[in-house]
């Protein structure tokens, strides 16, 4: 699928180039913007060059590398779970994005809104429950299954967690595991920037209204 | 820093920076007390973050080593205005009048037609965008263009309509034109994480600094945290305690008059904890009314995604947030419940997609499914009235203190069987909408959520059943008064701030008059 800022210019219609040529128009680039600022005079005595200067420094300086809470086994189990949740397609799947990374810096923190559970638990428990259901099912752990084997086991789960039938314990732990994984993978640069290709937090002279948005225009037209 | 002044506000968010500006202006001597920083507008947030530039995805609202918002005492000058979406609705007679009209909660003692100029005043001093709707219970404005409606509102529009219900530009204290110095919104979605231009109005940028600059009357005190109010034998105020946040040292100021802007809670807080032998239950409380009546806004969420929009491509539509908004329909109509409800819609920006949680599935295909239906997914908020009932009240946490060592609050509020019929029936509708515009509806956990502190303080012409009069005046307490929204004896549907900020207006308006006189005796 062609990203919409290229595309096939000779197969498009007049009327999605001006569309497209309306959108593009309105939007500025931020430097474009702070000139743009630079020319009036605001109240508070407020700086352009403090807009681009912090700008610059909004990131958190790295952090320490986060503590390891799982075991080599443990993470390359877990690593595996993320990937079958969202896979490497067109874009990057959750191992690239570096999803198991960021769920074993949750469960080290243990943060308490996965309320009920301690997630150091939750998360041995259900990777050890996982291993066994594949052993009982195939007579072999989890990582040595072939895929198609491996979303046999799963996907009645998923189903199961989706639906909020969430007595069981490995229903818990695919629900848990299963949101942590959206919430890291979407989150994430390539997630959010190359799956979902968020266009916002850009500043622009106008609102394109409904009119001139991409919105009517399938991902093809572009 | 002196010891005496004519006027002492606390607080300096909507109300108090709206008192405090415009008392200034009219030559009266005011000293603001805020409990939080100065905080840069323009540096000192993270209003441009993404998730992944943070280890937890959680964005801080302000940048490293940058103080500000650390505790409900002490967000900082501009209050929450600096964090605020900005929609700004006037009050109709319909809302100053209801018991009148249904004989539920209690009428305000003042009418429309007295806030009207204050209204007026206010959004032409701060900048209003909005379209003249001419509808009787949502009052037009002094209005620049209002934004263009999105694609997902123009869709809920044509669903509404086919329901009979109407969808109209948002109204919002965010300029859409240059205006007096301030740039135009340039819709990059960050609303609520500080504009950094100065597009949406806040009290400190628009109101508290040029009037500190330019009258030579106003002084700020930030970093000072009011914990008591003294009281003489003429049941007056006669000072204010207060100690700087960041010292700890202690100071007292002098004031003919005391305006409390310290936000519903916190001002209710303060009345409680200024204890004295005249005043045994708090301030101005012989009556027992402080803390009573409270009545936040109820609020449902319902949300989805818009048929028509799934497998579309993303555009930069977050704009200024919610571009539309649903005014109360049902206030005319045949209903079992009485007041009323509005609905706030596409408030959402883009950068978390929390509801990909939701989509079933796992693989390549669940993939495929949250991808196309990241453009589609819209929700809209359901925010009601509830009526004052004896189990919806503030009062102060015996036990738990904050990190200054003072008394946090604790609000409380419950549904009655009439509250609980509005509730349901605004779901019912906010689903019926969405489904008429072609959503795929996600899961709710059908729980109501509370949202807009309103009531505790509330104004009456009965001191019995009161705690401030139609000025705002505290009745037990002939120099104080209050501005907040704990004064709302009654809540409307209708989102509060411009409220706020026009009943400050005209507490100053009339205290300035007042002053001029040369009264000023109480």
């Amino acid at each position: 699928m062609s990203s919409p800022k290229t595309s096939n210019m000779s197969k498009s219609s007049g009327l999605a180039d001006t569309r497209r040529e309306a959108v593009e128009g309105a939007k500025l680039n931020r430097r474009q913007t702070l000139q743009f600022l630079g020319c009036l005079s605001v109240t508070g005595g407020m700086s352009v060059a403090g807009c681009e200067a912090n700008r610059q420094s909004n990131a958190e300086p790295s952090p320490p590398a986060a503590p390891r809470v799982l075991s080599e086994a443990e993470f390359a189990l877990l690593s595996r779970l993320t990937e079958l949740i969202i896979p490497k397609t067109d874009t990057a799947g959750a191992i690239e994005a570096k999803v198991p990374e960021y769920i074993e810096a949750e469960i080290a923190v243990n943060p308490q809104y996965y309320v009920g559970d301690d997630l150091r638990v939750l998360f041995a428990d259900g990777l050890r429950w996982i291993d066994a259901a594949s052993q009982a099912k195939f007579k072999r752990d989890f990582l040595q299954l072939n895929e198609s084997e491996q979303y046999r086991l799963l996907e009645p789960l998923c189903a199961a967690a989706d639906a909020g039938e969430l007595r069981g314990r490995s229903v818990q732990f695919m629900r848990t595991l299963k949101n942590m994984t959206v919430d890291g993978y979407y989150t994430s640069q390539v997630g959010l920037m190359d799956e979902l290709r968020y266009q916002g937090n850009t500043p622009q002279a106008e609102f394109a209204n409904c009119a001139v948005q991409p919105h009517h225009a399938k991902p093809s037209e572009f | 820093m002196k010891r005496d002044y004519e006027v002492i506000v606390i607080g300096a968010g909507a109300s108090g920076g709206t008192a405090a500006s415009h008392l200034a202006r009219a030559g009266v001597d005011v000293l603001v007390l805020e409990g939080g920083p100065r905080i840069q507008t323009q540096t000192d947030f993270n209003t441009h973050g993404l998730p992944f530039e943070y280890p937890r995805r959680v964005i801080p609202i302000m940048r490293p080593g940058k103080p500000g918002f650390d505790s409900p005492r002490s967000c900082g000058v501009g209050g929450k205005t600096l964090l605020w979406n900005a929609v700004a609705l006037r009050y109709s007679q319909r809302d100053f009048k209801g018991a009148t009209r249904e004989d539920a909660g209690m009428d305000w003692p003042i009418d429309y037609a007295d806030m009207a100029p204050y209204y007026s005043k206010v959004e032409r001093e701060v900048g209003l965008c909005g379209q003249r709707d001419g509808l009787e219970d949502l009052p037009d404005g002094e209005f620049l263009p209002p934004a263009p409606l999105k694609c997902s509102d123009e869709i809920l529009q044509r669903g509404a309509a086919r329901l009979g219900i109407k969808l109209i530009h948002v109204r919002k204290a965010t300029l859409t034109r240059f205006t007096n110095g301030r740039p135009a919104c340039h819709y990059c979605g960050n609303c609520m994480a500080g504009c950094d231009i100065v597009a949406k109005y806040n009290s400190a940028d628009v109101q508290l600094y040029p009037a500190e600059r330019e009258t030579g009357k106003l002084e700020i005190r930030e970093n000072s945290i009011v914990y008591e109010l003294a009281v003489d034998n003429e049941s007056r105020v006669s000072e204010v305690k207060f100690f700087d946040r960041e010292s700890g040292e202690r100071a007292a100021v002098r004031g003919r008059k005391v305006i409390m802007a310290c936000s519903c809670e916190q001002s209710v807080g303060l009345l409680l904890m200024s204890k004295s032998s005249r005043f045994p239950n708090g301030l101005g409380n012989n009556s027992q009314q402080v803390g009573k009546h409270f009545i936040p806004h109820v609020v449902c969420q319902i949300e989805g995604f818009l048929k028509e929009l799934i497998g579309k491509s993303t555009g930069n539509d977050e704009g200024f947030l919610d571009h539309a908004y649903i005014p109360s329909f049902m206030h005319d109509r045949q209903r079992d419940y009485p007041r009323s409800f509005g609905i706030q819609l596409g408030y959402h920006n883009r950068r978390r997609a929390m509801w990909a949680r939701q989509v079933r599935g796992m693989g390549a295909s669940f993939k495929q499914a949250v991808r196309e239906r990241y453009p589609a997914f819209m929700e809209v908020a359901g925010y009601m009235e509830m009526l004052p009932n004896s189990e919806s009240f503030i009062d102060l946490d015996p036990v738990e203190t904050d990190q200054y060592g003072l008394p946090r609050t604790r609000a409380r509020w419950h549904l009655t069987d009439s509250d609980w019929k509005r509730w349901r029936d605004m779901r019912r509708w906010c689903i019926k909408i969405m489904e008429e515009s072609g959503a795929e509806l996600l899961r709710d956990d059908e729980k109501p959520l509370g949202n807009h502190a309103l009531g505790g303080c509330r104004m009456g012409a009965n001191a019995r059943t009161s705690v401030v009069d139609a000025h705002c005046r505290v009745h037990e307490v002939l120099n104080l008064y209050i501005v907040d929204g704990s004064v709302f004896p009654s809540a409307s549907e209708k989102n509060p701030t411009l409220t706020m900020m026009a009943l400050a207006a005209r507490v100053a308006d009339h205290i300035a008059q007042e002053f001029k006189r040369g009264g000023a005796q109480s």
